[in-house]
């Protein structure tokens, strides 16, 4: 037990449980975060290397000339669509469900938005020259649609995050143990803006994230989009096409449901989550993964089909690449891999258990990497002018990077989870509430087992 | 007599015809010829031609006639398709020479073409109207051996009629006319127009070599793009029959607007799209409705933005 | 035969040693000597501005405000891919001295091209100035852009290097620099700009330029001057004419005369580069002629 701290007495089971991360850590949880500390350092080195040398450290060149960064970027960016998509989605249609799992979902909407951004100022030639984008920005380029929608929705998204933390920061402000040290209860104290919980605040509350949860669902379908129509808006095999914005916005909403599941069943087994993450909320979002799943085979095979009947010349190059070529290994592990077996795995009764939904959201998020995979470089591999096919091997600058990215995703969300409660304590306890109301029954509030003190593994 | 050396003569439009051209090849001048006379009478019917007099090299389908420069030629035509049924009507064209039969039918069944061959080298006879066995009928080769110093070549005349003021980038017809010593019109001959250039290099620049009408006329379609005054030559490079001649003329420019322009986007009505211009940032460009659109939703955007935290900021600001 | 400055001497020399075939070769710039002198310094390019001359500036407006348009024309039938002659690509070569390019790049490069019945062609490309540049129209900060030439420039001091457009460009023009390039000490001393991109520049998008830098001093490109074959035709299309440095074309005639065509043109790019359809047959080159290209020195 890395620290015991003795929770104050006043506090329902549910705020226990909301705060008693932020108290605790256990030794594997202290460890992890060192090890994933680690790998970011690597991260920085191995970005130190390209820095010095420039990218020409990278297995990229003048015909395979965007690689793993892009990769990265439209599959963090793909992940960014978990949060608040899922959360605004259940939020604005009433699913009551939610409160458990929104927090986890906005939190990696924020993150994986930080951390895919970071993907293409690694793959800048000119880094130092970022702000260009701001001084000469030109709106006609897909970039700076990019740019715009991408801060637009990181910064909604942050104020999304944070409108439903207030009343827990004023929990954790008014109820933290003294033996707590001072920074957190500054924290929550400047974080809490004041909440006293009194009607005027929760209407304004109350309206502030109402018109959020509206606001963000347009937004983050555009910026899929645009990311897309970086790719469509070139005239290349593969990537010249008209339904890559819905395609891209169908995989990123799949991949981000895929996400949230994996974190669902991480946080549920360490922080002991078991009595608010129920098996119900794996079914539920496992049936939207599910039929997210089988709308994006539906565009796959659109995609796919309508270029294929026709056969344009470099089409058949990219599809013959694909479909039995060098990169056929990665396009079929997404397409029966990652698509195919996770929907039949959601699909079958006896398979849609704890265990096997995260197997099929595992499954589901390395096939959408991989697919974001065969998206870029096989693309770019097709040759434009009589010439053979381009080649890619990534390097281990590109490797680190982006085992770099993965770590510091991880290790900026598990950190959070350590400074703010990872379910949202209030809206929990106003659904219970409710639920207590209209059944005119007490829903299961402890936990099904009595919570072990400093057990947090 | 027909060095071309140091004539302008530049085979730049098409480079192929220089080699029907001999170039720097120099005859014998003055020696009289002994002029032949050759007679054939060709029978014309959908079969084809038949020779039935005269000096004839008929092979695989075609008919082949060989003659000397210098022969006076007499080519009797007869129509031979009386036994068709209807009238098949012929004409028969020597396009080299500029001569036609006229038409060749069961009401005209003779027709005589006489002419001195002056010039040497391969020419066709074929029939010119549509007709029944009109693919047989395009197979009769005229061949006519040089023989030196058979024709005396005639100097020849030529004659350059251009408009004055020109606008820049409008058609503007450039007719050479191109006669003998006689003043009678030469007719077949090439005609190489060609104007003053300093592009890069200085010198001249051939528009395009035109052959002479009946009128012995030969128009080219000039549109002038350079600026200014431009001189313009017209050439003719002579053959055995007749001798090089060239003449000179100069327009002038009017007009300084910018000729070369191109289009680039969809012309939307109304939303002020207009062509591509060069300049700093052409290609696509987003029209200013849709800009001011843009502008206003993310302007609409952050503003929401803005009242959300104010909310917050209000929230924090109550007292009990 | 003259000694042009456009053409080797020792290609020359090569080619008319090798084969009878190629007598071609000194017939054709041999017939067109006497239509054409070079201007002498100073009266080269008609249509420069004189007052901008003057006052020493780059601008080549022309009297009258008239602008040049530059354009290229290749014509593929005297184009042998320097084979013929047992040489690299002179136009690469010419290129790559011009400019210091480095090591990897050809900016002008000659791709072997199959023919319908076997065989092959080849076909020297540079940067084709599209008109509707799918590169000039993403590049998200302005680097890259049309000059009022119709030039396509990439501005160094600006670009940051996220080669858009080079996965935009679909002929495959454009070239990073992904290390610090390698270039001769005397490269060094070239001051830059965006007409003349040398020294070039780490994490910086390059390609070739159509020589503005020479164009505004009223030389013909360095491909250009550097073909043996004089394939190569630089072009006005305001003043509708085209030099190979031996004759001048009325341009747009050539084209249609000509058959001439731009590389993929159902693209809409609009390039600037016209091809005359041909495997270098002017030279005698056979289309199923199994020669190889050359090797490019850098």
């Amino acid at each position: 037990m890395a620290s015991v701290k003795k929770l104050p007495d006043n506090l329902t089971e549910l705020e226990k449980v909301g705060m008693r991360p932020l108290l605790q850590t256990s030794r594997w949880f202290a460890l992890a975060l060192v090890g994933l500390a680690g790998v970011v350092v690597w991260w920085m080195y191995a970005y130190s290397v390209q820095l010095r040398g420039g990218l020409a450290v990278t297995g990229m060149r003048d015909v395979v000339m965007w690689g793993l960064y892009i990769v990265n970027f439209v599959f963090f960016i793909g992940i960014s669509h978990a949060g608040t998509l899922i959360s605004a989605i259940l939020r604005v249609t009433g699913a009551g469900w939610r409160t458990p799992i929104t927090r986890m979902a906005e939190v990696i909407t924020v993150v994986a938005l930080m951390i895919g951004a970071l993907m293409p100022i690694t793959d800048l030639g000119h880094p130092e020259r970022a702000l260009n984008l701001v001084i000469f920005g030109r709106y006609q380029s897909p970039i700076l649609w990019d740019f715009l929608s991408i801060t637009t929705y990181l910064t909604g998204s942050l104020i999304y995050l944070y409108l439903p933390m207030i009343p827990d920061m004023a929990m954790l402000r008014d109820k933290l143990p003294l033996t707590a040290p001072a920074w957190r209860r500054q924290l929550y104290t400047m974080l809490a803006a004041g909440w006293r919980g009194t009607p005027t605040q929760k209407r304004r509350l109350e309206r502030a994230i109402s018109i959020m949860a509206v606001l963000i669902i347009p937004i983050a379908v555009s910026v899929h989009t645009v990311v897309s129509w970086i790719f469509s808006m070139t005239v290349r095999p593969g990537w010249n096409s008209t339904i890559f914005g819905p395609y891209f916005v169908v995989g990123a909403i799949f991949s981000g449901i895929a996400s949230i599941l994996i974190a669902m069943v991480i946080f549920r087994r360490i922080y002991r989550l078991e009595a608010y993450i129920t098996k119900k909320h794996f079914v539920y979002l496992g049936y939207l993964m599910l039929a997210l799943g089988v709308i994006y085979m539906y565009f796959t095979a659109a995609e796919y089909l309508t270029v294929a009947y026709k056969l344009a010349d470099n089409d058949r190059q990219l599809l013959t690449l694909l479909f039995t070529g060098s990169q056929a290994p990665w396009f079929w592990a997404f397409g029966v891999g990652g698509t195919l077996v996770p929907v039949l795995i959601v699909a079958y009764p006896r398979t849609r258990t704890i265990p096997g939904i995260l197997v099929a959201a595992i499954l589901v998020n390395i096939g959408m990497w991989l697919k974001r995979f065969v998206i870029v470089v096989p693309s770019l591999q097709v040759p434009l002018m009589p010439f053979d096919f381009g080649r890619y091997q990534p390097t281990w600058v590109e490797w680190s990077v982006t085992a770099g990215a993965f770590a510091g995703f991880i290790l900026i969300f598990a950190l959070f989870s350590k400074v703010f409660p990872i379910i949202s304590v209030w809206e929990v306890a106003e659904q219970e509430e409710k639920a207590a109301r209209t059944a005119s029954r007490l829903v299961p509030a402890p936990g099904p087992a009595a919570p072990r003190e400093g057990s947090d593994v | 007599m027909f060095r071309l050396k140091g004539f302008p003569f530049a085979p730049a439009l098409l480079g192929g015809l220089a080699l029907l051209f001999p170039m720097g090849s120099v005859r014998a001048e003055g020696i009289p010829a002994v002029a032949a006379e050759k007679s054939f009478t060709i029978e014309v019917s959908r079969n084809g031609f038949t020779v039935v007099e005269g000096p004839v090299h008929q092979m695989k389908g075609e008919t082949h006639l060989s003659i000397n420069q210098g022969d006076q030629v007499t080519m009797t035509l007869v129509y031979a398709d009386t036994d068709y049924g209807k009238n098949n009507p012929h004409r028969i064209a020597l396009s080299k020479f500029g001569l036609d039969s006229g038409l060749l039918d069961a009401d005209n069944p003779r027709r005589t073409i006489t002419f001195v061959a002056r010039r040497d080298g391969d020419s066709f006879f074929r029939c010119v109207k549509v007709c029944e066995g009109h693919k047989r009928l395009q197979a009769g080769k005229l061949m006519v051996q040089a023989v030196a110093g058979a024709v005396a070549a005639q100097p020849t005349r030529l004659a350059l009629d251009v408009p004055r003021d020109v606008e820049r980038g409008e058609p503007a017809a450039l007719a050479a006319v191109l006669t003998d010593a006689t003043g009678r019109p030469v007719q077949g001959e090439p005609v190489r127009f060609l104007a003053k250039t300093n592009f890069f290099l200085e010198g001249w620049m051939v528009l395009g070599e035109v052959t002479t009408d009946s009128s012995g006329v030969a128009v080219l379609t000039f549109r002038p793009a350079q600026s200014g005054d431009v001189n313009l030559m017209v050439a003719f490079p002579g053959d055995s029959a007749y001798r090089a001649s060239e003449a000179s003329a100069a327009i002038t420019e009017v007009g300084v607007s910018r000729l070369y322009r191109t289009e680039g986007g969809i012309q939307l009505p109304g939303t002020g799209v207009q062509g591509t211009r060069f300049g700093a940032a052409p290609g696509f460009r987003i029209p200013p409705f849709a800009a001011i659109a843009l502008t206003f939703i993310i302007l609409a955007i952050w503003s929401t933005y803005f009242f959300v935290v104010s909310q917050v900021y209000r929230i924090s600001q109550e007292r009990e | 035969m003259e000694n042009h400055e456009g053409i080797s001497r020792r290609g020359f020399l090569k080619a008319l040693a090798g084969a009878g075939t190629l007598l071609a070769i000194p017939a054709v710039p041999g017939l067109l000597t006497p239509l054409f002198r070079r201007p002498g310094p100073g009266e080269a390019v008609a249509y420069r501005d004189e007052a901008a001359a003057a006052k020493g500036t780059a601008a080549s407006k022309v009297a009258g405000s008239k602008l040049r348009q530059w354009a290229m024309v290749v014509d593929l039938r005297k184009c042998d891919g320097c084979v013929t002659i047992d040489e690299p690509p002179q136009c690469t070569q010419g290129c790559i001295k011009e400019h210091f390019v480095p090591e990897g790049q050809k900016w002008v490069q000659v791709y072997q091209r199959e023919l319908a019945g076997g065989g092959s062609a080849f076909m020297p490309t540079p940067c084709y100035q599209c008109e509707n540049a799918p590169c000039v129209n993403v590049c998200p900060v302005g680097a890259t852009y049309h000059n009022e030439e119709g030039i396509v420039l990439i501005n160094h001091d600006r670009c940051i290097g996220c080669r858009f457009c080079m996965a935009a460009c679909p002929y495959q023009r454009r070239f990073f620099n992904w290390g610090t390039p390698e270039l001769p000490p005397e490269a060094r001393f070239a001051s830059y700009s965006p007409e003349y991109p040398v020294p070039a520049r780490r994490g910086t998008v390059i390609k070739c330029m159509f020589c503005a830098h020479r164009a505004a001093a009223g030389k013909l490109p360095a491909c250009v001057e550097a073909c043996p074959m004089n394939a190569l035709y630089f072009g006005d299309l305001e003043e509708d004419a085209a030099t190979n440095g031996v004759e001048v074309v009325p341009l747009s005639a050539f084209l249609s005369e000509n058959n001439g065509y731009r590389y993929k043109e159902e693209l809409g790019t609009r390039p600037r580069v016209w091809y005359i359809p041909g495997h270098g047959e002017t030279f005698d080159r056979l289309a199923r002629d199994e020669r190889p290209l050359g090797q490019s020195k850098w």
